[in-house]
């Protein structure tokens, strides 16, 4: 023990503590018998390690609120991976199965497509609205008899109508705010 | 046995899925954790209880990438250091204070365990509040925890002769405060 100041004093915490060994213990306690500081300081020592105390703490509360070991998720592991793999299965049937659905539908959309006439429009009568006629405007028969002249005068009567909406062409004038049949 | 090496012991058997193990370590650390967080001041009775479980709840969440490179105890002491820093911080971004219940820490602490603190620990107590945040971990930590310089360091995040001088300014001073004469 050089130096009261230097040594002992650093060790009076662990001498309170009982951190120190026997030996060392032995050397502190006859050092402070014979030094009034060393001593005054352990008193001051002993205060603060006694004036604070644990406030009481509920351990059975902590021990609830801690997360589970983590071997309790290795062990739980293999049944999720054969519940993820049950998952996997099931999409990879859902979604074989929706090809399959949607290749047939593809096919018989074609089968439909190719049976069916284009909607060509061979034959359309306009039958006009009293509207029309009043303005001069009547066609009767296919729109195929009629000359260029006659199809000039038409588009022309046509024009003079109301505007036709902008929708995509369709293959009769349905557009027109005069009734249309298609035969 | 050393303590780490219990501590060690306990941390595999919880980590092999031993909850009892968890319930060893709590009691073993949670009267040192829950005297800290009282002897820095401004948490009182319940908040030490939510103090120390969050400091657990923390450390076991974090348990498997625990490296053993200080002990456990050190290890729960800089993680509670933090959450009392943390908390600390969310006070002084309040903008009014709470108001604060009846009797401080101390007080609180004396009704609860229905012990009358002696004037000697009463007067420690005040001094120790009168240290700056720093001297108050290192003195408290030294003190009535019994931990080493370096243990210390390791907790506030400085060096081992910082943490040192820290102490002796702290001791300086509440032997001031005491009118206990220092060499």
């Amino acid at each position: 023990m050089r130096d009261c100041q230097e040594d002992v004093k650093d060790l009076l915490p662990d001498y309170v503590t009982g951190r120190l060994t026997p030996s060392d213990a032995a050397r502190v306690s006859a050092h402070i018998d014979a030094c009034q500081s060393c001593a005054a300081e352990l008193t001051v020592v002993r205060a603060a390690h006694a004036a604070f105390r644990s406030p009481p703490v509920d351990v059975a509360r902590i021990v609830a609120a801690l997360p589970s070991p983590p071997s309790k998720v290795i062990e739980l592991a293999p049944r999720m991976q054969r519940r993820a793999f049950r998952f996997t299965s099931w999409r990879i049937a859902a979604t074989i199965a929706t090809i399959a659905v949607s290749s047939v539908s593809i096919v018989a959309l074609q089968g439909i497509l190719r049976d069916d006439k284009p909607p060509a429009v061979k034959r359309v009568v306009l039958k006009t609205t009293d509207a029309a006629e009043a303005s001069g405007l009547s066609v009767g028969g296919s729109l195929n008899d009629l000359s260029d002249k006659e199809m000039q005068t038409l588009l022309d009567k046509l024009d003079e109508l109301d505007a036709v909406p902008s929708a995509e062409p369709q293959p009769a004038v349905s557009g027109m705010r005069g009734a249309a049949g298609v035969q | 046995m050393s303590d780490e090496a219990i501590d060690r012991e306990l941390i595999a058997r919880w980590l092999a899925g031993d909850q009892r193990a968890a319930t060893t370590l709590v009691e073993r650390h949670a009267a040192a954790l829950s005297r800290f967080a009282a002897a820095m001041g401004g948490v009182t009775g319940s908040d030490v209880d939510e103090l120390v479980q969050d400091t657990f709840v923390r450390a076991f969440n974090s348990l498997e990438s625990f490296r053993g490179e200080s002990s456990l105890r050190t290890w729960l002491f800089t993680i509670e250091r933090r959450l009392m820093l943390d908390r600390r911080r969310a006070e002084r971004r309040r903008p009014e204070k709470m108001p604060v219940a009846e009797g401080d820490a101390a007080s609180e602490y004396t009704a609860l365990d229905g012990i009358v603190a002696d004037e000697m620990q009463e007067r420690v107590r005040v001094a120790v509040d009168q240290l700056t945040a720093l001297q108050r971990e290192v003195f408290t930590l030294r003190v009535t925890e019994g931990l080493s310089y370096k243990e210390i360091a390791d907790i506030v995040g400085s060096t081992e002769g910082a943490a040192r001088v820290h102490y002796h300014h702290a001791m300086r001073a509440v032997k001031e405060y005491l009118g206990v004469p220092h060499a």
